[in-house]
């Protein structure tokens, strides 16, 4: 697993931790049943709040994606491929929602987004 | 017991600087950053718990316990590092050592000479001969050879180089791999709590304008620029510390909803640094 955090960013740092944890079990960079590292050494290697990654931590249990043991700590969850596919499937809707926003306030029509993802898998785009 | 302070109703006159009915609990397990102005009251709020100065009202708790009548008790829980070398710094470190060490009875020297040579000092030096950094962890290392549950700092980054900073930071929260432990420190090197603190209690003119999680926090406010033209009496009632600018005008606010609305409206997340400047009252 290898996890960066820029406090410089616009998404508050739970978030960012949040994000790249999700993105490491999705790929199976981190396995079903992998142990993670305790609440306070999370925080001190990553140098940031113990309550920014108790945070993290809690909201990737609530999602499924992670099982808190009470006294033995944070692991990962195992999971199915259609568990997996549905949460990217649930990423893609988020990215393409800025997408379709985008598309509102630049006046680009539904038909021409469409026809503009069509050409980007023709790699003809421009 | 959660809190392992409870500042109730605190008021400390001095003269020419008062603190004001100062209500705050801090949580046990946490780090807790203290911010506020230049004169807006933190060291004299440190200074107040650490017993240096005497509250004209209002109640400290240490674990439930109070002060008075309990201060070898109490101080012997805290550790206390101030922004300047307040040990005689011309006597070598390791001769301080063994001068201080029988005045606390939880003083580990084998725990300092470990402390000493992790943080890279020279015992024989004398701390007057230490850069401004080493002068901070030869403190730390007088305090944590007692091994505190809560750990009070002063500025400690203060006048430090970035890389100095980053390792007193980092030596805070291996302080922290103990969930008993508690640090409470004062900056206005807001950046150090961007990263590592929990919990932000802010000051301004003596008084407590927030002492809330952080990430909460943060959430509540957008740092907002509002243009020449989209200005109205509600907007500007409700923006904390605006300043005038050539486009317009810019604050704090707790309205995202209504601003995200206006056109022209530019909304951030504020840093901690935006709280302080927006927030953080008048100068003294």
């Amino acid at each position: 697993m290898n996890l960066m955090i820029s406090p410089l960013s616009q998404t508050p740092i739970y978030a960012q931790l949040e994000a790249q944890l999700r993105q490491n079990i999705l790929s199976g960079e981190l396995s079903a049943n992998e142990a993670l590292p305790s609440i306070r050494a999370l925080a001190k290697e990553l140098g940031i709040g113990i309550i920014t990654v108790k945070r993290a931590y809690d909201d990737l249990c609530s999602e499924g994606l992670l099982v808190s043991l009470q006294g033995r700590g944070v692991f990962v969850a195992p999971m199915d491929s259609e568990r997996a596919r549905q949460i990217r499937m649930a990423q893609l809707a988020e990215k393409l929602r800025d997408i379709r926003q985008y598309c509102d306030s630049s006046a680009i029509t539904r038909e021409e987004l469409i026809d503009a993802i069509q050409k980007i898998y023709e790699e003809e785009f421009l | 017991m959660n809190h392992v302070l409870e500042i109730k109703n605190l008021t400390v006159d001095l003269p020419g600087f008062s603190l004001n009915h100062i209500t705050m609990d801090i949580p046990r397990g946490v780090v807790v950053g203290l911010i506020g102005r230049n004169g807006a009251g933190k060291t004299t709020l440190l200074r107040t718990i650490t017993d240096i100065y005497a509250p004209n009202e209002g109640t400290i708790l240490y674990d439930g316990i109070p002060m008075r009548g309990n201060e070898t008790m109490v101080k012997a829980k805290m550790g206390i590092v101030y922004d300047t070398m307040y040990y005689p710094a011309n006597t070598k470190a390791i001769n301080l050592a063994k001068m201080l060490a029988p005045l606390y009875p939880d003083f580990d020297m084998e725990r300092w000479h470990q402390l000493m040579s992790r943080f890279g000092l020279d015992e024989k030096k004398r701390p007057m001969l230490y850069s401004k950094g080493m002068q901070m962890k030869f403190m730390l290392a007088m305090v944590l050879a007692r091994d505190p549950e809560l750990l009070i700092l002063d500025e400690p980054t203060a006048g430090m180089d970035p890389a100095a900073r980053a390792e007193m930071l980092e030596l805070m929260q291996e302080f922290m791999q103990d969930e008993t432990k508690t640090v409470l420190f004062s900056t206005h090197i807001t950046s150090d709590l961007d990263k590592i603190a929990d919990y932000i209690a802010l000051i301004a003119d003596g008084k407590l304008v927030c002492m809330e999680e952080k990430d909460a926090l943060l959430e509540k406010y957008v740092l907002a620029q509002i243009p020449h033209g989209a200005m109205n009496e509600e907007i500007c009632a409700d923006l904390i510390g605006k300043k005038e600018n050539s486009f317009g005008c810019i604050g704090l606010s707790r309205s995202r909803s209504l601003l995200a609305q206006i056109p022209g409206v530019q909304l951030t997340r504020p840093s901690i640094e935006d709280l302080l400047i927006y927030g953080g009252g008048h100068e003294e």
